[in-house]
């Protein structure tokens, strides 16, 4: 989705009109068209803030109240807080590791291309069948999420208890 | 359980809420704000890991790299 369209997305997930938009975050009503038209790009750091301060102060409408075709915040996961599955991706040489609100991110191997199955997961331990650029075919990956989490002072138990499952997704 | 307190006693330096400390895995970032949201990153400022959302992460990467001006060696 081009950054044109991703402004215009976030605006409609609030319901709110450029007018209201403009003036909630006070830019002019020009501005904020131009950067849904394309006529003038938007810094891509000030629309990650927008969407920042769109999430944190709930400024989305429930799903089905809102007016427009986006249904929900740009580049908020749609994860069941009840789910007890979680979901590793890569973005690059990064592993991502989503489970409900929670978003780990941490370095891979930089030949890394992509994740492709779960085979299993065992308390915060994943093997993983995976696909490295250096190679052909796939192969069982390692990884521990136990020192990841010391690392960033997020109690271990607490976090994994409720993880059931691991799946592989990229959506 | 770690605390603010704790954490704050234990940073080398402490940027807008942001705490930098020093250990064998990387320097650690921790907003004390909200003591769930931190990042690890090397000395050349390579991210390791985190949990912050991209946003908050450029943010912290902004004052880490602040922060190593006044870090000793």
């Amino acid at each position: 989705m081009e950054l044109k369209d991703e402004v215009r997305s976030l605006r409609e997930s609030t319901g709110m009109s450029r007018q209201e938009f403009a003036k909630y975050f006070e830019i002019p009503y020009r501005t904020l068209q131009d950067w849904e038209l394309g006529n003038r790009r938007m810094p891509e750091y000030l629309f990650r803030l927008m969407e920042y301060k769109t999430r944190l102060e709930g400024l989305c409408l429930p799903k089905n109240m809102s007016a427009g075709k986006v249904t929900q915040v740009v580049g908020e996961p749609s994860i069941n807080k009840l789910s007890h599955t979680a979901y590793l991706s890569n973005i690059g040489r990064y592993t991502v590791f989503r489970f409900r609100e929670s978003r780990l991110k941490f370095i891979a191997p930089y030949s890394l291309e992509r994740y492709d199955r779960v085979k299993e997961w065992d308390n915060g331990y994943l093997v993983v069948l995976t696909k490295y650029s250096h190679l052909d075919h796939l192969i069982d990956e390692y990884i521990d999420l136990a020192p990841i989490l010391d690392h960033l002072v997020i109690d271990k138990d607490k976090f994994l208890r409720p993880i059931h499952n691991v799946e592989v997704s990229y959506d | 359980m770690t605390d603010m307190e704790t954490m704050a006693r234990e940073a080398e330096v402490i940027i807008c809420g942001y705490a930098v400390s020093r250990s064998d895995f990387g320097f650690r970032v921790i907003n004390l704000h909200d003591l769930g949201s931190c990042s690890v990153f090397r000395e050349d400022g390579q991210l390791v890991e985190t949990n912050m959302n991209d946003v908050e992460l450029s943010v912290a990467r902004e004052y880490f790299n602040k922060a190593l001006k006044y870090m000793e060696d």
